[in-house]
Parts: structure tokens; C-alpha cells; sequence
């Protein structure tokens, strides 16, 4: 029996290829009360998992992702080229030579260290100096002021130090007289305030437009639910229409549903109403409605629904045109 | 463009002595392949553009390893499936409070709104059900529902017998089952109140 079943299920998920096999299980169902049974079962478990769940990249998408990848390949490719143009040069392939080179090169550079560290030492006792040595005054004192900034860069600002910055993906390409730097750089930032300080309130507004998280911009909606001000408003009113997560743009619609909602609130729910892709969000935004807007029933836009698909919107419209 | 099995293996060929243009034939074969499991088994357009620069990177720099012991797409596949699974970790652990107090809102907000969250159409409720199988168990259905793969295909991209694959698909389409039958329970017992009222 246990045989059997493994078999329906093999059936039902297009796993036998074989027709005849295909008809004997077939006629085993049909015979067998228990099988029918576990074969509906089976089916109906089935028929919740299609294709139409999943989604598909867009053309532009998948385009943007090949062209940065080809970039990044053929700028792996050139510094490999220039890795064998030195091999070439050294003749680096063979390993026992190139060890030997290795060699050399450390007992060069120690004695370059060795003679640098002992007039440096001399210089500063002679002049009584109240600097450190190089090294401590580097590590110490990370501040790039003397650098010629160029546009653009991110430590432009004098006050900037480098210590504050993480550096990720450094390249470093040299061009006559020029250098190219290019990388990623990130800072960990502290801003503290009352609630009501602008600029918490800016900085939780640029959050929940620009984070791509969706776990930071529900934090970020949090905190803003804490304050008692309208400045968020705006701010709730288009992430709740454009947000690309419908858990956000529900979120966001809630908390606009606990405020004093004014007219360009209202009218944005009814566009959630009408327009958002999750019909939970559709729903919720008409219940909201129906609760808050005294002119709800003689709204145009719910009495005008033809071609709607859901059917609880559908039942609700039927309701308001009575 | 299908690039016949004689073919690709010449393309492979030239790709690991150092062709780029053949590698991008390659790649090009099969990376919308690529970037549709990525994009659902992350959900998100930036990790999934993420996880595709480092699975095609990681073809490239590793070409010179492939032997042809499984097919090419295969290999690639299982490359880009364990940098999914690596890339959601790192997600959950990076973003650690943050995902779990995204989903502990996403059940809360189910809880109180359940009246509401089944009169939607049955597909939205499933989409939300298969988001909250683990990541596994999604990347399973999406093979077996989305691609059409066979379940010992499946086995031979995650390195799992036949039977295992079978189970894991087995008892996620269970929970799917289960859930929304909860939930279309829930539903009908709303409708009704409200028709009432």
C-alpha cells in the first residue's frame, strides 16, 4: 500500500513518464475506495502550488544586472593581465626563483626600517621635539586636512576623520601622473534628540524614503509613532501609496488611520482604496473609510466600481449604491 | 538563444582558457534562469542583484574547476542557491532584530486584521503563505512549481536523495494547505457576521 501511495503522489506532481505505468495507478484508484481517498487528498493539496504564485524578472532588470557584471569581469580581466605582465617580466613561474627574489627583497627593506627607525630616533632627542615619532603620529592623528580633496569625495570636509569610515571595495589605478581611487565608504552615525527634534524627525523621514529594508522602515514607522506631530503625515501618505511592500504600506496606513486624518489623507486612502495591488490593503483602506469619512457613502469613486474582481469589494459597493 | 549541448561545451571550453565573449554566451544562457530563483527565494530586488553579481562571479573565478561531472546549468544553479541560502543568513543575522521583528508584525497584523486577510483572493493568500516557509522548503516548491523540475534534478542540485526532496515539498505544501484552511475558516465566519450586520 505504502508503495502505491508514493506512486499517486509521483502522479499527481508529474513525476511518471511512462503512460502505461500511469493508467495502472490510475486503475488502482479507481478500484480501491481508501486510494480514491488519499488521491483526492493529494490533488486538492496540489492545486494551491502554481506557477502564477512566482514572479519573473523584468527585461531591464536582468539587463542592468548582465552589464554590471560584464564591467566587473572585464576589469578582472585587466588586472590579471597586468598580474602575468609582471610574472612575464620576472620570470615569477618558477617558484624556487621566485622565493629566492622574496628573500632578498625582506633583508632589503628590513635594513631600509632598521636605518630609517635610527636617525628618526636621532632627530627627535636632538631637537627636543614635542612630536611623536611618525608612526604615532599617524595612527594617533588620522586628520587628512593636508590632503588636496577632490570633488566629490567623502572626506572633503576637513573636520572628517578617516578612523570614523570603513572602506570596502578599494581599487586603486594608477594613470600617469594620477591616481584613481575607487570605493565604497560607510560611517556608523549617533543621533540623539526628543522626539520632536527636527532633526529626528529628518532623519526618520529620509529613513522611510530611502532604507530598502524593509525590517529598518518598520522600525522607522515605530518611531515615528511615538511622536505626537503631523510632520509625518507627508511622509506616511507616500510610503502607504508607494512603498514596494504591502506589510509597509499597511503599516504606514494605519498609523495615518489613528491620526486626525485631513482631506489629503482621505483621498490617498481612497486611492489605496481603488489602486494598491494587495487587496488586503484595499480592504483594510475601505474599512478605514467606512469608519472615518462622513461623505463615505457618496463617494463617486466606490459607487462606480464595474469591473471590480474582489468580491468584498464588490458586496461593500453593492451596499453603498442601496 | 539555446545553445546546443556540443556547443556549450565548446563554449565552456574557450570560457576556461580565458574568453570573455564566450563566457558571456555563457552566462547568457541561463542567467534569467538564475535571476528569477534569486529573485524569489530573496524577495527583494537588491539581494537578488546582489546574489547574482556573486554567483557569476564565483562561476567565473571557479570555471577552471568545473569537470562537466553534472551538467553546466547544475553546477551554476547550485552555485547560485547556496549564495541565496548564504545571502539570507547573513540578512538574518546582519538585520537580526530587525527580520525578526519584521515577522513578528507581519503575524501580529495577521491576527488582527484576520477577518479581513481572507477575502482576498486565494492566490494572494498563497504568495503569503509560501513566504513564510523556511528557505528551504521554498526553494524546493519554486524548483518543483515554477521550473517544472523533476524531484531527482532537485536532489542532484541540493546533494539530498529523491526521498528527502520528496518530504521537504510534501510537508510544505501541508503547511500551506493547513494555514489556509485556518484561515479560509476564519474568513467565512467573518463574512457571515458582517452580511449579518
Amino acid at each position: 500500500m505504502k508503495n502505491i501511495k508514493e506512486k499517486i503522489f509521483d502522479l499527481i506532481y508529474d513525476e511518471i513518464e511512462d503512460d502505461k505505468e500511469r493508467k495502472s495507478i490510475l486503475n488502482a484508484i479507481e478500484n480501491d475506495e481508501e486510494l480514491k481517498e488519499f488521491y483526492n487528498a493529494m490533488k486538492e493539496e496540489s492545486e494551491n502550488i502554481d506557477p502564477e504564485y512566482f514572479e519573473s524578472a523584468s527585461d531591464s532588470f536582468l539587463e542592468s544586472n548582465r552589464s554590471q557584471l560584464f564591467e566587473q569581469i572585464d576589469q578582472e580581466n585587466s588586472s590579471e593581465k597586468k598580474t602575468n605582465v609582471i610574472k612575464d617580466i620576472f620570470n615569477f613561474n618558477n617558484k624556487k626563483q621566485f622565493s629566492i627574489i622574496l628573500k632578498y627583497a625582506a633583508v632589503v627593506l628590513l635594513t631600509f626600517y632598521a636605518t630609517m627607525y635610527h636617525f628618526n630616533d636621532e632627530i627627535l632627542n636632538s631637537s627636543n621635539s614635542n612630536y611623536d615619532n611618525f608612526a604615532n603620529n599617524y595612527s594617533d592623528n588620522p586628520n587628512i586636512e593636508q590632503v588636496n580633496y577632490i570633488e566629490g569625495s567623502p572626506f572633503a570636509e576637513t573636520d572628517r576623520q578617516l578612523e570614523n569610515y570603513r572602506v570596502d571595495n578599494l581599487s586603486i589605478d594608477e594613470d600617469g601622473e594620477d591616481l584613481q581611487i575607487d570605493f565604497d565608504v560607510s560611517t556608523s552615525k549617533t543621533i540623539k534628540g526628543k522626539k520632536n527634534d527636527p532633526v529626528i524627525i529628518k532623519t526618520l523621514k529620509y529613513l522611510i524614503a530611502h532604507e530598502s529594508n524593509p525590517g529598518v522602515k518598520l522600525r522607522t514607522l515605530k518611531a515615528m509613532d511615538k511622536t505626537d506631530t503631523n510632520e509625518y503625515e507627508e511622509a506616511l501618505i507616500s510610503t502607504m501609496l508607494n512603498d514596494r511592500d504591502e506589510l509597509i504600506r499597511r503599516k504606514a496606513m494605519k498609523m495615518i488611520s489613528k491620526s486626525n486624518m485631513s482631506k489629503k489623507s482621505i483621498d490617498a486612502l481612497y486611492n489605496v482604496v481603488l489602486n494598491d495591488p494587495d487587496q488586503v490593503n484595499r480592504i483594510e483602506a475601505l474599512s478605514i473609510l467606512e469608519k472615518s469619512d462622513a461623505a463615505f457613502a457618496d463617494r463617486e469613486a466606490l459607487t462606480n466600481m464595474p469591473n471590480e474582481d474582489n468580491e468584498y469589494l464588490k458586496y461593500k459597493t453593492t451596499l453603498i449604491n442601496k | 538563444m539555446i545553445v546546443s549541448q556540443l556547443h556549450e561545451k565548446d563554449l565552456i571550453k574557450k570560457a576556461q582558457e580565458g574568453n570573455s565573449k564566450a563566457f558571456e554566451r555563457l552566462i547568457k544562457n541561463y542567467d534569467r534562469r538564475i535571476l528569477d530563483m534569486l529573485l524569489n527565494i530573496l524577495k527583494n530586488e537588491a539581494d537578488a542583484a546582489d546574489a547574482y553579481q556573486n554567483t557569476f562571479m564565483k562561476v567565473f573565478k571557479n570555471l577552471h574547476s568545473f569537470k562537466g561531472n553534472s551538467s553546466f546549468y547544475t553546477w551554476i544553479y547550485r552555485i547560485a542557491l547556496n549564495t541565496a541560502y548564504t545571502h539570507y543568513s547573513k540578512r538574518k543575522k546582519v538585520e537580526g532584530v530587525f527580520i525578526s521583528e519584521y515577522i513578528d508584525d507581519v503575524i501580529a497584523d495577521d491576527s488582527s486584521s484576520e477577518d479581513i486577510f481572507g477575502k482576498i483572493d486565494k492566490r494572494e493568500a498563497v504568495r503569503n503563505e509560501i513566504e513564510m516557509l523556511s528557505v528551504q522548503q521554498k526553494s524546493v516548491v519554486y524548483m518543483k512549481s515554477y521550473e517544472g523540475k523533476k524531484f531527482r534534478e532537485i536532489a542532484e542540485i541540493l546533494s539530498l536523495n529523491e526521498g528527502t526532496v520528496k518530504k521537504y515539498f510534501h510537508r510544505a505544501v501541508q503547511k500551506i494547505k493547513k494555514n489556509l484552511d485556518t484561515k479560509i475558516q476564519t474568513v467565512n465566519c467573518a463574512f457571515i457576521k458582517d452580511k449579518k450586520i
